[in-house]
C-alpha cells in the first residue's frame, strides 16, 4: 500500500523536472540553432572567415527581413585560431557594420554617422576568463570603439549598406565586395630573458668614515 | 505504464509551456505606436532575455543594430480589417526624417514570394520611393503593375507591413506619422 503511494509521487517528480529540463533547454538552445543553421548557411556560400556579398535572397534569409533598397555582406568568423580583423570598405551611404554571436547576440554595431569615415577596420578578439569563455553568454567588452572582445568564438559580422538605382548597383556590390575578414594567428607570448643583475663595483664618491682620532693616538 | 504516461506529459508540458512563454514574451515587446502600427523588435539591450531572443530567433530575424533601427509593423489597414492579398491599397503618409527607411511586405509564410523581386517587388526604400515636393509619398500595393511607386504581394493570400527606419542614433526619432493604409478594391 505504502510502495503505491510512493511510485506515482515518484514519478510525478520525475516528470516535472523533465518538463524544466524541455523548458529550459528549448529556450536556451533555440536562438542557438537558428543562428547555427544561418551560421552553416552563410558558410557554406562563403567559407569561414571570408566575407560574401549576399543575393536578396540570401540576405532575406540571414536577416529574416526584405533586403530591397539594401545590398549585405556576411563574414562567418571562429576564433579558434586567431583574433578576427574586418577591413570594411563602403560607397559615401548609409551604412551599418554589426557583429552577432552565434548565441543571437548582438554583440557590436556602428554606422556611417558614427564612424565618421567609410573604410573601418574592426578587430574581435577572443576574451573573458575562463568561465566565460565556457559560458558563452557574458556581454563584450567594447575596447577603443575598433577592437572588441567577445567572449563567443563563433559568429556572424553583417555589412549592410543602403543600395539606389539598379545603375549603380552592380557598382555599390562591388565597392562592398572589397571588404574583407580575415584571421591573423595570435602571436606567440614572448617570454622575457631573465635579467641577472651586474655586481656593481663600490661606489667611490662615498664619503668613507673619517678614521677616529683617539683610536689613531691610541 | 503509468511512468511512461508521466514521462510523455513532462515532454509535453515542458515543450508547449516554453512555447507559449515565447509567444507572450513576443506579443508583449510588441507596443502600439500609431493608429494601425506597432513597434517591434525595438527592446533595449537590457530588456532583451531569454525568452524575447528565442521569439525572434524563431522568427529568423537578426537583431536590429541596437538603438538605430526602428521596426512597426500593420497588420490591417487603416479601417481595422486584415490585409488581404487579392486587394489593391494605398499607402499614404509624409517621409520619414531618417538616413534610409523601407516599407515591407511580409508573409506569415513566405511561400508566396517572388523569385524575382524585380519583376514585382515586395518592398520600397526611400531611395526608390518617388516622394512629392511637400515630402508626402503614396504607395501602392497591387499584385499589377500600378504607375508611380508600388510594391506586390506576389502570390501571398494575407500579409502584414514591416516599415523599417534606419536612425543615425538613438535620440533621433526620425518621427514622422506613421502612414496610414487605405484599401481600394479587391478582385
Amino acid at each position: 500500500m505504502r510502495l503505491k503511494f510512493k511510485l506515482p509521487v515518484f514519478w510525478i517528480s520525475v516528470a516535472l523536472v523533465i518538463a524544466v529540463i524541455v523548458h529550459l533547454s528549448y529556450v536556451l538552445f533555440t536562438p542557438s540553432r537558428a543562428m547555427d543553421a544561418k551560421f552553416d548557411r552563410t558558410v557554406a556560400k562563403s567559407g569561414i572567415n571570408a566575407l560574401t556579398v549576399l543575393s536578396p535572397a540570401e540576405a532575406r534569409s540571414l536577416t529574416g527581413l526584405s533586403a530591397a533598397g539594401s545590398i549585405y555582406a556576411a563574414c562567418p568568423y571562429n576564433l579558434r585560431n586567431g583574433d578576427l580583423t574586418i577591413n570594411a570598405t563602403f560607397a559615401a551611404r548609409p551604412w551599418t557594420l554589426s557583429v552577432y554571436g552565434i548565441s543571437g547576440a548582438r554583440l557590436f554595431s556602428v554606422n556611417d554617422k558614427q564612424a565618421g569615415v567609410d573604410t573601418v577596420t574592426l578587430e574581435v578578439n577572443r576574451g573573458g576568463n575562463i568561465w566565460d569563455v565556457l559560458t558563452d553568454h557574458a556581454a563584450p567588452e567594447i575596447g577603443d570603439g575598433w577592437s572588441i572582445e567577445v567572449k563567443e568564438r563563433r559568429g556572424i559580422a553583417v555589412l549592410w549598406m543602403a543600395d539606389t538605382d539598379p545603375v549603380v548597383s552592380e557598382r555599390l556590390r562591388s565597392e562592398l565586395a572589397r571588404s574583407k575578414c580575415s584571421v591573423a594567428p595570435r602571436p606567440e607570448p614572448v617570454v622575457a630573458p631573465e635579467v641577472v643583475p651586474e655586481v656593481e663595483p663600490p661606489d667611490e664618491t662615498v664619503p668613507q668614515p673619517e678614521p677616529d682620532d683617539e683610536a689613531v693616538e691610541g | 505504464m503509468k511512468s511512461v504516461i508521466l514521462i510523455v506529459a513532462g515532454l509535453l508540458v515542458g515543450y508547449l509551456s516554453a512555447t507559449m512563454a515565447i509567444s507572450q514574451r513576443a506579443a508583449s515587446s510588441v507596443e502600439p505606436k500609431a493608429g494601425i502600427w506597432h513597434d517591434i523588435a525595438n527592446d533595449a539591450d537590457d530588456n532583451i532575455d531569454p525568452y524575447l531572443r528565442a521569439s525572434y530567433a524563431s522568427l529568423g530575424w537578426l537583431l536590429p543594430a541596437q538603438g538605430e533601427d526602428q521596426l512597426m509593423e500593420a497588420n490591417t489597414d487603416s479601417d481595422g480589417s486584415a490585409l488581404d492579398g487579392d486587394c489593391r491599397y494605398l499607402i499614404s503618409g509624409k517621409s520619414p526624417r531618417t538616413r534610409w527607411w523601407q516599407i515591407a511586405i511580409v508573409g506569415n509564410e513566405d511561400e508566396g514570394a517572388d523569385n524575382d523581386p524585380r519583376a514585382r517587388p515586395d518592398a520600397i526604400s526611400s531611395e526608390a520611393m518617388i516622394a512629392e515636393a511637400d515630402g508626402q509619398y503614396r504607395l501602392n500595393i497591387s499584385r499589377t503593375a500600378v504607375p508611380g511607386n508600388w510594391i506586390s504581394p506576389g502570390n501571398r493570400e494575407d500579409f502584414r507591413l514591416v516599415m523599417t527606419l534606419r536612425r543615425e542614433d538613438p535620440a533621433m526619432t526620425g518621427d514622422a506619422e506613421p502612414p496610414t493604409v487605405a484599401r481600394l478594391a479587391c478582385d
